[in-house]
């Protein structure tokens, strides 16, 4: 079994800076977030701020973007690189429709083959808990979710490492992008 | 509250019959934390060491095509805050006057020092004495003990225990070499660490020279060289000492930096002064520590069988 560490920011289809925007995470949200996790927009804003709240999204959700860090907070200065549950934290958001991540795919159940990476194909994520030790996300790319019908991603490619390839065991690290971002969206629901 | 020492305390010291009091004589002390400890000063009244997610491997890079970026950012954050440490005695005017011994009050200040010398290698050893004993974390660590199955990395659990226990053997020692040689780090690139030096109990003492001292395998009836003295896997050498408590667990350091970590805040002289009323001489010494680990890359070991 892999172990995730959420997405990674790692370029822009076209090039250039990905685009990264605040939103807000308010005290009575009870699930903690982390590095590299995947979130959605939640129909509501803080009008403190005037920035959207969001929540961490499950597998089908609208995808706003990826978690790639948290405003700093002076009473958290050991605890701040990830987001307890149930406290109210300003995060930063990559919510660029045509930013490209890095993913670890689970493994579970087989990895993705060389055929699927090099054909149109999407890929659910498989939402992990984070770890409050590395900071980062645990969420993977659910290898056996692999179809045209899937909601999350997109695959691009395999990060193009020496040690990483497709099918190997243990599974790849992928490159993908999100298949329906928030932002480019047509429903306005969440 | 302890009593003052008074002259009863030493009523033989009150005639000339004693020749020499034992335990003034202060044993050149061989300390250990300097032995395995990386020992830094500090200022503060707390001292956090912060660990970084590190990068990854290169990418290869078509024509044309954007280069993919990394990041690094803070993982988590190990702490020390210094511990207090404190000892004293008293001495009647009436015994510092009258007692011959007690008239230079050198006895005192001998006594606190190897109090001292006493309570800095316990603290040490305790690192190690601790390092298999469940709760028994570092403040702001990862989370698990120091030497444990499961550390956590970007790259799933790590190790820094044998994998089957093992009591102090070549084979065992040859063993953790090559988990040691094979360790990553938090990213999961290789550590290229190597072992330094052999941790043992007194207990060990004698199979450990053993096994490393001898020009061929120990124990076998074929004549092949000793690997662990011919490649000099230990250039550091033994660490024996009898703070270890558990007599069949060994540990091996490696040249990671910012391993097991020792502290020092301050650290008084023998002080000395006198109550009004009593006329009593009162002597103490202070220091204020603290131990703990960064990095358990430092450490691999196995508790025995």
């Amino acid at each position: 079994m892999a172990t995730g560490n959420g997405l990674k920011l790692v370029g822009r289809l076209g090039g250039g800076e990905a685009h990264v925007s605040e939103y807000f995470v308010p005290a009575s949200d009870s699930t903690a977030l982390y590095v590299g996790d995947v979130v959605e927009k939640t129909n509501t804003m803080d009008t403190a701020n005037r920035v959207p709240i969001i929540t961490r999204a499950a597998t089908g959700d609208i995808i706003l973007g990826v978690i790639v860090g948290f405003r700093p907070d002076a009473s958290l200065p050991f605890t701040g690189h990830y987001r307890a549950a149930s406290t109210a934290r300003y995060v930063l958001v990559c919510d660029d429709p045509d930013a490209i991540y890095e993913v670890q795919e689970d493994a579970d159940g087989g990895a993705i083959s060389a055929a699927n990476v090099g054909e149109s194909i999407n890929v659910d994520m498989i939402v992990g808990t984070g770890s409050v030790y590395t900071g980062f996300s645990g969420t993977m790319a659910d290898s056996s979710s692999v179809a045209a019908t899937a909601e999350d991603f997109k695959i691009l490619g395999v990060v193009r490492q020496p040690d990483n390839a497709a099918a190997q065991s243990g599974g790849a690290k992928l490159l993908v992008k999100i298949v329906a971002p928030a932002l480019n969206a047509t429903d306005s629901d969440s | 509250m302890a009593n003052p020492i008074n002259r009863s305390s030493y009523a033989s010291d009150l005639l000339p019959i004693v020749r020499k009091w034992e335990s003034d004589q202060l044993k050149k002390h061989d300390p250990l934390t300097p032995k395995i400890c990386t020992e830094e000063s500090s200022d503060s009244a707390y001292e956090v060491y912060g660990v970084s997610s590190g990068m990854g491997a290169m990418q290869e890079k078509g024509e044309g095509e954007n280069i993919q970026y990394d990041s690094n950012r803070q993982m988590y954050t190990p702490r020390f805050t210094h511990t207090a440490y404190a000892l004293g005695a008293k001495i009647t005017m009436e015994a510092l006057q009258d007692a011959k011994a007690m008239k230079h009050a050198k006895r005192i200040g001998i006594q606190l020092a190897r109090a001292e010398y006493e309570t800095r290698d316990i603290l040490t050893a305790n690192l190690i004495n601790d390092a298999f004993t469940s709760g028994v974390t570092q403040d702001g660590g990862d989370g698990s003990i120091l030497i444990v199955t499961t550390h956590p990395s970007q790259v799933g659990n790590q190790s820094n225990a044998i994998a089957s226990n093992a009591d102090l053997s070549e084979a065992s020692l040859e063993t953790m070499f090559i988990q040691i040689r094979k360790a990553k780090d938090e990213r999961g690139l290789r550590a290229n660490i190597n072992p330094v030096k052999l941790v043992i109990p007194v207990d060990l003492l004698p199979e450990a020279e053993r096994i490393l001292g001898s020009d061929k395998r120990v124990n076998v009836a074929d004549n092949d060289l000793n690997y662990i003295k011919d490649s000099g896997m230990f250039p550091g050498g033994i660490v024996s000492s009898p703070y270890f408590t558990d007599t069949d667990q060994f540990v091996i350091l490696t040249d990671v930096p910012d391993g097991l970590m020792a502290l020092n805040r301050y650290s008084s002289g023998v002080e000395t002064d006198n109550v009004f009323d009593s006329k009593n001489a009162c002597f103490s010494k202070i220091i204020r520590t603290s131990r703990g680990w960064v990095n358990w890359r430092a450490v691999y070991g196995s508790p025995g069988v």
